[in-house]
């Protein structure tokens, strides 16, 4: 999946629960980094905010995307 | 410790709540301080979340909605004391208008925070739903709507009383639908400010349906009825605990965003 992608599906993600501000945070802290490290950091932030369970469904679709 | 203190802080505008409504038994500068505080408090915690939550894009729409209803809300209850100085009745005035626009605003921003949910509704989850949503519309069809119709009053005033029916009735819908959505958050730090948020959806509609039914009594100044008060008051203390709350959680994502050592490999 293109990085550019990546990082708008993984920023939505963030934007849903967290707000723009901090999507936009993340927006930016995404481009400094690879592609492989963006869905680890994306699927920690989520276990922490939205728990286990919603973050298991959540990563799930990411990834089928 | 930011906790402890905002618990402290709450825990004191309530008990000043409680202390003068006690001790004074009747109206009073005191009272009527003591009654706006929570939904003020409530208002500003709106505000903190709005700073690190965003405006202006769809995302933090629904939070914008829902803290539109707490600042008509609030004009209202301000209106609503200020009539009474006036000596105007406040009931079918000008804080009736703010009190039932805010419904819309709230059931709108809680239905994006429901459909950002995304709830895969099953058998066995509609079934489980279904008696309590059955509950809460009795109390707020029943009390709410057809029991606040009077066929001695004007129309005008049967229709403003009833709204607040329909308004708690679409609240009460909403509680359900929120309860589905946040019981997946659990183990999530969102998982408790929502649920907190939620506690003060019921307390406020049942202060709602509790004001439908002894309604003549409570603009009396009767007590109990007068203590109607503490329900909303407490109702708005627990939506600025979940909303100052969610505020920290989002700010403390942003400060250890901020502080992150996590570099891209050279």
């Amino acid at each position: 999946m293109e990085k550019d992608i990546i990082i708008k599906k993984a920023t939505d993600l963030i934007a849903a629960y967290l707000g723009d501000v901090t999507a936009g945070m993340y927006k930016e802290h995404f481009t400094t980094l690879d592609e492989k490290q963006i869905v680890p950091i994306l699927e920690e932030l989520l276990l922490e905010v939205v728990g286990p369970d919603k973050a298991k469904k959540q990563m799930e679709s990411f990834l089928k995307l | 410790m930011r906790k402890f203190y905002l618990i402290a802080l709450l825990a004191v505008i309530y008990a000043l709540m409680l202390v003068s409504y006690l001790l004074t038994k009747g109206s009073s500068l005191l009272t009527d301080i003591s009654y706006v505080l929570p939904s003020l408090v409530c208002s500003i915690s709106g505000f903190y979340l709005l700073k690190f939550y965003g405006i202006g894009k769809i995302n933090s729409l629904s939070v914008l909605l829902i803290v539109t209803g707490f600042v008509f809300w609030l004009v209202a209850e301000i209106l609503w004391i200020l009539l009474g100085y006036l000596d105007l009745s406040p009931s079918l005035s000008i804080a009736d208008f703010f009190y039932l626009i805010a419904y819309p605003f709230m059931a709108a921003g809680f239905w994006l925070e429901i459909k950002k949910g995304k709830i895969n509704w099953t058998a066995k989850k509609i079934a489980a739903v279904f008696p309590f949503l059955l509950v809460l519309f009795y109390f707020t069809v029943y009390y709410g709507i057809v029991g606040s119709y009077d066929p001695e009053l004007p129309l005008l005033e049967n229709v403003v009383a009833m709204s607040y029916g329909v308004g708690d009735t679409v609240l009460s819908v909403m509680i359900m639908l929120i309860l589905m959505v946040i019981r997946e958050y659990r183990g999530g730090k969102i998982f408790f400010p929502w649920f907190h948020t939620l506690i003060g959806m019921v307390l406020f509609v049942a202060a709602d349906i509790l004001y439908a039914v002894y309604y003549t009594a409570y603009m009396e100044g009767l007590w109990p009825y007068r203590a109607f008060d503490f329900l909303w008051g407490l109702a708005y203390l627990f939506f600025a605990y979940g909303f100052f709350s969610l505020g920290f959680i989002i700010k403390d994502v942003q400060d250890k965003l901020v502080l992150s050592p996590v570099k891209k490999e050279v």
